[in-house]
Parts: structure tokens; C-alpha cells; sequence
């Protein structure tokens, strides 16, 4: 009795307090927008100076986007030694870095640390920021200001924390009076990052990072554990009708094996829904309204209908490691990383030789292409503001040892270890970790500068580096070109927020628990809530670009 | 001797009190307070026409008043039964086994959930294993309230009897002996002698959960948001995550939390009257 009474109570007040309250005029509560276009900046970023150090035995397809492959490790006496003298002057800093792995030993207790930092000639003492949980916490972290010497973060999650620029803009030195131009006699490693990559770099005018990983990436990967899924008679499926029927024939409940994880950003992207916006007729099309993304809707439904993805991922996504499951073989298909790959392969090989992983060949929904999205941004390495200037230099020729390629010798020592210690060479030379290695090394000084990397992961598995590299060099065919390509968006707070009430209807269809017709009602809200707003500002984006 | 908690309190808590007014704010981190914009009761008059708000304290208040009535009482029945465990080993090793969940993180306790209940875990094979649809209690909407309770009991319940437990050490033994000699049976002297004994306390700890009534927590509904959907999992604590911190709205953050902590100032006020009233102590004693 007691319930009702206070419940009917409180709805009542709130009904009464929400009819005299309507909403105040003006924009809801929020971040502000800005638009930064990269095209304008090439006289703020070093120059291109590229250079080679090994001759690859397989070569990228695409420039710029394709990966060249190693089919073996190079031996020692092969690898270039590019820097001679010690880059540090002693000086000690505290970097921040993300991580996906559990923390090593730290500093003090880790011969990789001290390593790495002899060659260097400073110290760089690595705190960690959990990868998990780097959107929830960046916003709070950037807000509060209290950053290390140096920060390094991914551009995905810096690009979500709202006001990312002005945060940028206080609490980071800027490295234009030092970078700009050519520097390539002075920093060789940093002048062969590519241009795009230091354009992103540019944040309100200056160039405020060095840029880390500068490749482009794929932002899912659609793995199958091919080994049982050809064990239970599955070949490639050629569209997204055979996929799900494919998963019907491998899905067995009684035997704790089910087809899916959540895969539902990888099915738009083999939908071909755009990752935000269309062009289409002198405007703009959100990718909550194209056909696309409702026929990828429609068929995660049918797959979580049929009960072919994972209760755990159902019912409590990030306490249910998919990760885990699919290697253990409960989940067949899943998406993430390109990285997780070699992980797993490196992480299961040893114990289970027959385990073999990779990528779904690319397909599109209707038999076609897909259109997989590719993240131009790279992660960005931030200096904190007030450094001093001979502590800046110090720290940017850090980063330049640190860019060292593929193929020279600091690079297997920053990214392996000490040979004997943290690595062995196997009978083809390529390097095996230690029982030692993983407890000391987790990608921290790797985060520090920047480098394309080739794919030479032979170490993981025989087969590894050709497929990898073939699928690699076939799938950035056929990527998404998007309209925004290169222009760096702050987006409107309440655009941002209009995102999420529809998500969650989105979710409630995949789920079961709205019909699949609602969709149409939750773009409608969607537009009134923000949407249409969001669209406008988009346009004037392009308009402004020179790209309407 | 008070100084390190008081000093603590003003730390922790009221000097990061006085950073509310930026719910009367345009605030941006990057400006400071001073240099934001005062926008009076904007931030208010969003939020209270904004549904998404209406829902999450909506659920918010039922799950509240819920948990009222099936989780609050738990922990003073678990203290009476423990009580009368006459064997101190005993006694120990139950409070030891039913104290532990209270330190498992809320990802532990769902995935342990999950585990059991969970469409892959133990009830869901053992029913396909004999031939039954298994029963999904994890992603039901409707079973959600019971699932969260059901959560909330089994880690901290056992947490909860500390305080009671306490209470019933301070009754007057000699109490018990009377009225075992003037023939009063075991449930008379429950009656009579031990649950007027911890009337004070429940009193004292119902008025302060009352003030905490629109807290629910929040990793726990977090957790298993997508599972049951936003209509049945959103509360005040998740609304202000994803709509305020997400969004760099952080005026509007703190306008919904200083609703929260005006709402909950009502209810203790109006509780602690209704206690007076009643000739109970409530939280301080009427002079």
C-alpha cells in the first residue's frame, strides 16, 4: 500500500511540474562546435621525408593504405642501426599511455623499462589508462587537467570527449615552433610520418602532437575461428542471407557454441550504411535513415530471433568477455581490433597449435562490396604545457628514436625486448617471447613517436603474415569514403546526445523488445531531438570545406 | 581527536559541495567558474521537460520503494537470525561467508549472476540438457526490479546486519532472563524484548535511506543497461552519465544532481517530523 501511495504520489508531482514547465528557448545544455578543416595546414607540419630501411617481401596494394608484409624476421646482423648517439639528457618523465593488457612490472622491477631507458638516455616511467574504460574516463581526466609530462591517447577517444580542442589547447604545449618545415636533418624518424597523420595532429592552428600510429586502421575486423568453422562444414559466405544461414548450421546451444558475438557495427559496414553521412541530392542523409542501416537492424534482429548470438553478450555485454568466448570456441564470429589477431594467435598458439583465426573474406550484404570504415586518425602524443624548451627537444628526439621503422634494431629492442631475456629467436629467426617477456612489456614506449608498421607477425603463426597481409591488402579496396574525410568535426553537445535515446531504441529492436516497425518512429524523434539540428551544422561543415 | 574526519568532510565533501552552483551555470571546465556564463534555472527547466529525465526517475523512485520493502528489512532479519547463532564459530565463519560479497566489484557479482542465470549459464544448459526452453531471467524487462533486488540482497545484505548486530549486543540480557521466567515464548520475547530493542536504529537507518532514495547506484544498472533496455534499466545515476558527462554538459550533470540531493533533503526532513511525532529520536533528539 505503502508503494503505491508514494509512487502515484511522485508521478503526479512530476506530471504537474512537466505540464508548467516546457522547454526554455535556446540550444539544450551542451558542448560547443567547431570544424577544422586539414587541407590548409601543410605549413605547420614537417615535411615528408620518407625513408626505407629493408626491401619487403610482399608490397602494399593501395598507398598510403595498404601494409607491406614480412615473411620472416630479418636477422640481427641485417637490422640498421639509425641512431647512434644516446637521444635523452637524463632528464626523467612520466608518460601516460593506453593499454587492452594486464599492467606489467613496474618501473624499478622491469629490465625492459630499464632497457629501453639506458638506450634512450632518459627515464620515462609509463602509468597506465585502462583501454576499457577510456571513454568514461578521458572526459573527467581532461577536465580536471591534472595530465603527465607526456600524454599519448587514441584520436576515436580523444575525438569523444566533448570540448576535446579547447581541452587540447590548455593543457598541451605546442610543438609548431619546432616541428614545423623541414626538420628532417634534425628528427629523420619523425619527418617519415605521413603528412596526413600530422595534419590530424593540428589542433585550433598549432601542432599541438606527434602523431603515434599513423597508419590507417580499420576500426572492426570480422574474425571467424575458421578452424571449427570449416570442421562443422561452413565455407565463405558470399552475402549476408548465407552468413546467417551459416550461423543457423553452426549454432548448437546444448554444446555451448553459438555463431555471434554483438556484430552489429561490422553488419552495417557490410550493409554499406555510411559511418555518419551520406551526400545525396545537395544534402545530407544520416546513417540512421539510409535503407542500409535499417536492413543491418533487420538482420541482427533475425540473428538474435533465431538465438544465434551469445546470451553473455545479451545480458550483460561488458561483463561477458567475448574475447574469452571466442577463443574458447563458445562464439565462432565476432568483430574487433586488426591487433586482435596476432594477440590471440600469439596467446592460444603455443597451447593450441590447430587454433586458427581470420578475418571473414570480404563480402558485402548483397553479394556486392562492403564498405569497411577506416579511422585516418591516429593517436596523438601530447606534451603537457609549461614544459620547458630543452625538455621539449629532449622529449621530441625520445620520440624520434622511438619512430624508428621496422627493420632497425631500436625498433626490435623498444618493441621485443632484450633478445635472451624477453625474446629468443626460433629456428626461422623470428622472434618468441619469453615467459619473462609478457610480464614486462605491454605497448608502452611503441605509443611514443610513430611508425607505419609492416605486417611481420611470423612469429604468431606460419600462415599469419600472408593472410594477413592478403586480406589487409584487399579490404582497403574497398573502403568507405566518407564526406568528412579529413576534416576534424566537434560536433553539437545536443546533436551528440540525440544519438543515444535512439541507440537504445535501435538496441530494443535488435533485442526483441520493439518491433522492427519502430524504427521509423525513433528516426522521427531522433530528427526533433537533434538530428535535424546535427544535419544543418554538418552541411554548413561541408559548405565551408568548399565540399557541399 | 575529530579534527582528521572533520578535515576530511570539508575536504570531500563540503568544499566540493559549493561546486553546485555550476547547475546555474553555461559552465565549461576550460573557463572555471568564474568565467562561465550564469544562465539562472535554465539547466532546470531542461531537465525538467526533458522524458528521457522522467523516465530515469521513474524508475529510479520504483526501484527505490521495491527494494524498500523486499531488500530493507532483509539485513535486520539475517542480524536476528545470526544473533541467536549460539556457537561464536559458527557465528563468525556465517558473518565472514555473508560479509565477503559486499567487497566483490559489481562486474563480478553480474558476471557471477550471469554465470548461473544467465541464457548460457547453469539453469539454462541443465533445462536444455532436459529437454526444457531455457528461462532467461537476465534479459527480461519485467524480472528486472527482482534481478537487481535479488543483486543488491546477496551482496550487501550480509553488510547490512553490522549495524544491527551492534544494536542487539547493547540490549539488556537480563531482559531475556525475565521474561523466559515469566513464561514468554520464544516469539513474545522477539516481540516484546528484541525488535523494540532495535527500533531506534531501523528508525534511524529507514529516515537516512529515505534521503538516499533516488541513489540506486549506478555500475549495476550500467552493467546491464542494453540487456533489459534503457525503458526498464535507466535511472537518475545513468541518465546524468550518458546525457551530462557524455555530452560535456556538465551544468546540466549538476542540475539533475542537485535535484537528486533537494529531493532526498525533503524526505529526511519530512521523515524525521513524522518520527517526532511519533515520540521516536529520528536522526538527532528533539530537545
Amino acid at each position: 500500500m505503502r508503494t503505491t501511495t508514494r509512487r502515484g504520489f511522485l508521478g503526479l508531482a512530476g506530471l504537474t511540474v512537466l505540464a508548467a514547465c516546457s522547454a526554455p528557448p535556446g540550444p539544450k545544455p551542451g558542448a560547443r562546435a567547431t570544424a577544422a578543416a586539414m587541407d590548409k595546414l601543410a605549413a605547420l607540419v614537417p615535411k615528408y621525408v620518407p625513408r626505407t630501411v629493408l626491401t619487403p617481401d610482399i608490397a602494399g596494394s593501395v598507398p598510403g593504405f595498404g601494409r607491406d608484409g614480412y615473411l620472416s624476421y630479418p636477422p640481427s646482423e641485417k637490422l640498421v642501426d639509425l641512431v647512434t648517439t644516446a637521444p635523452g639528457k637524463g632528464g626523467s618523465y612520466k608518460a601516460m599511455v593506453p593499454t587492452w593488457s594486464p599492467l606489467p612490472a613496474p618501473l624499478g622491477q622491469n629490465s625492459y623499462y630499464d632497457a629501453v631507458n639506458k638506450d634512450l638516455g632518459a627515464t620515462i616511467d609509463f602509468n597506465y589508462l585502462d583501454g576499457l574504460t577510456i571513454n568514461d574516463k578521458l572526459p573527467t581526466l581532461l577536465a580536471g587537467g591534472d595530465v603527465a609530462d607526456v600524454t599519448t591517447l587514441p584520436g576515436w577517444a580523444l575525438a569523444a570527449v566533448p570540448d576535446y580542442a579547447r581541452a587540447v589547447d590548455g593543457l598541451f604545449e605546442d610543438l609548431t615552433p619546432y616541428l614545423a618545415g623541414d626538420v628532417s636533418a634534425k628528427y629523420p624518424g619523425l619527418s617519415a610520418i605521413p603528412t596526413t597523420a600530422w595534419q590530424y595532429s593540428v589542433f585550433g592552428g598549432k601542432l599541438k602532437a606527434v602523431p603515434a600510429w599513423p597508419a590507417p586502421q580499420f576500426g572492426w575486423v570480422l574474425f571467424h575461428r575458421k578452424d571449427l568453422w570449416e570442421e562443422l562444414g561452413q565455407g565463405a559466405p558470399k552475402n549476408a542471407d548465407e552468413l546467417l544461414a551459416m550461423g543457423k548450421a553452426v549454432t548448437d546451444a546444448s554444446k555451448d557454441r553459438w555463431a555471434f558475438s554483438d556484430i552489429f557495427p561490422m553488419m552495417e559496414e557490410i550493409f554499406r550504411a555510411p559511418r555518419k553521412w551520406r551526400k545525396e541530392g545537395g544534402t545530407l542523409v544520416n546513417r540512421y535513415e539510409t535503407p542500409e542501416y535499417a536492413a543491418a537492424v533487420e538482420w541482427m534482429r533475425k540473428a538474435v530471433d533465431a538465438g544465434l548470438v551469445h546470451p553473455n553478450v545479451l545480458s550483460a555485454k561488458s561483463a561477458a568477455d567475448d574475447k574469452e568466448l571466442f577463443k574458447s570456441g563458445q562464439i565462432l564470429v565476432k568483430s574487433d581490433g586488426f591487433t586482435f589477431w596476432t594477440e590471440t594467435l600469439i596467446q592460444i598458439g603455443k597451447e593450441k597449435p590447430d587454433f586458427w583465426m581470420e578475418p571473414m573474406p570480404v563480402f558485402g550484404a548483397d553479394g556486392g562490396n562492403p564498405e569497411y570504415r577506416i579511422n585516418q586518425d591516429p593517436s596523438y602524443t601530447f606534451i603537457k604545457k609549461g614544459t620547458p624548451k630543452e625538455k621539449i627537444e629532449e622529449l621530441l628526439a625520445i620520440f624520434d628514436y622511438l619512430s624508428a621503422p621496422f627493420g632497425s634494431q631500436e625498433q626490435l629492442l623498444f618493441n621485443n625486448g632484450v633478445e635472451g631475456v624477453h625474446f629468443t629467436r626460433d629456428d626461422k629467426g623470428a622472434p618468441q617471447v619469453t615467459e619473462l617477456g609478457p610480464k614486462e612489456i605491454v605497448g608502452s614506449y611503441v605509443w611514443l613517436g610513430g611508425r607505419v608498421d609492416p605486417i611481420f607477425e611470423s612469429q604468431a603463426h606460419p600462415d599469419y603474415v600472408r593472410a594477413a597481409t592478403t586480406w589487409w591488402n584487399t579490404a582497403v579496396t574497398m573502403r568507405h569514403q566518407d564526406p568528412f574525410d579529413g576534416i576534424r568535426v566537434e560536433e553539437p553537445g545536443d546533436f551528440t546526445a540525440a544519438a543515444k535515446p535512439f541507440e537504445d531504441k535501435v538496441v530494443d529492436i535488435i533485442r526483441g523488445r520493439r518491433g522492427l516497425d519502430t524504427l521509423q518512429e525513433a528516426i522521427t524523434e531522433w530528427k526533433a531531438g537533434g538530428g535535424d539540428a546535427g544535419r544543418e551544422f554538418y552541411m554548413k561543415v561541408l559548405v565551408e570545406n568548399g565540399r557541399a | 581527536m575529530t579534527i582528521p574526519a572533520v578535515g576530511l568532510l570539508l575536504v570531500f565533501h563540503y568544499v566540493p559541495t559549493l561546486g553546485n552552483v555550476i547547475a546555474f551555470q553555461d559552465y565549461s571546465p576550460y573557463d572555471g567558474v568564474a568565467g562561465s556564463p550564469w544562465v539562472g534555472l535554465y539547466n532546470f527547466q531542461w531537465l525538467l521537460s526533458d522524458p528521457e529525465f522522467w523516465t530515469a526517475l521513474r524508475n529510479t523512485v520504483t526501484i527505490t520503494a521495491f527494494q524498500l520493502v523486499f531488500y530493507f528489512p532483509i539485513p535486520i532479519v539475517l542480524a536476528v537470525l545470526l544473533d541467536s547463532v549460539l556457537s561464536r564459530r559458527l557465528r563468525l565463519f556465517i558473518q565472514g561467508v555473508v560479509y565477503m560479497p559486499h567487497f566483490f566489484s559489481w562486474v563480478l557479482v553480474v558476471a557471477l549472476f550471469q554465470q548461473i542465470l544467465g541464457g548460457a549459464g547453469l539453469l539454462a544448459q541443465t533445462l536444455r540438457q532436459a529437454g526444457h526452453e531455457p528461462w532467461n531471467v537476465m534479459t527480461n524487462p519485467d524480472a528486472f526490479i527482482v534481478l537487481v533486488t535479488a543483486q543488491s540482497v546477496w551482496k550487501d545484505a550480509g553488510w547490512g546486519t553490522i549495524i544491527f548486530l551492534a544494536a542487539l549486543a547493547a540490549i539488556n540480557t537480563s531482559l531475556y532472563e525475565a521474561a523466559a521466567v515469566d513464561g514468554a515464548s520464544r516469539w513474545r520475547r522477539l516481540w516484546h524484548i528484541t525488535l523494540p530493542g532495535l527500533r531506534p536504529v531501523i528508525l534511524l537507518l529507514l529516515i537516512l535511506r529515505l534521503g538516499d532514495a533516488l541513489n540506486v547506484g549506478f555500475e549495476q544498472f550500467f552493467l546491464q543497461r542494453d540487456a533489459v533496455g534503457a525503458e526498464a534499466a535507466e535511472v537518475l545515476d545513468t541518465f546524468v552519465y550518458w546525457r551530462t558527462l557524455m555530452t560535456g554538459a556538465w551544468s546540466y550533470g549538476a542540475a539533475a544532481g542537485l535535484f537528486k540531493g533537494l529531493v532526498g533533503l525533503i524526505l529526511i526532513v519530512v521523515a524525521n517530523k513524522v518520527a517526532h511525532r511519533f515520540g521516536e529520536q529520528g536522526i538527532y533528539k528533539k530537545s
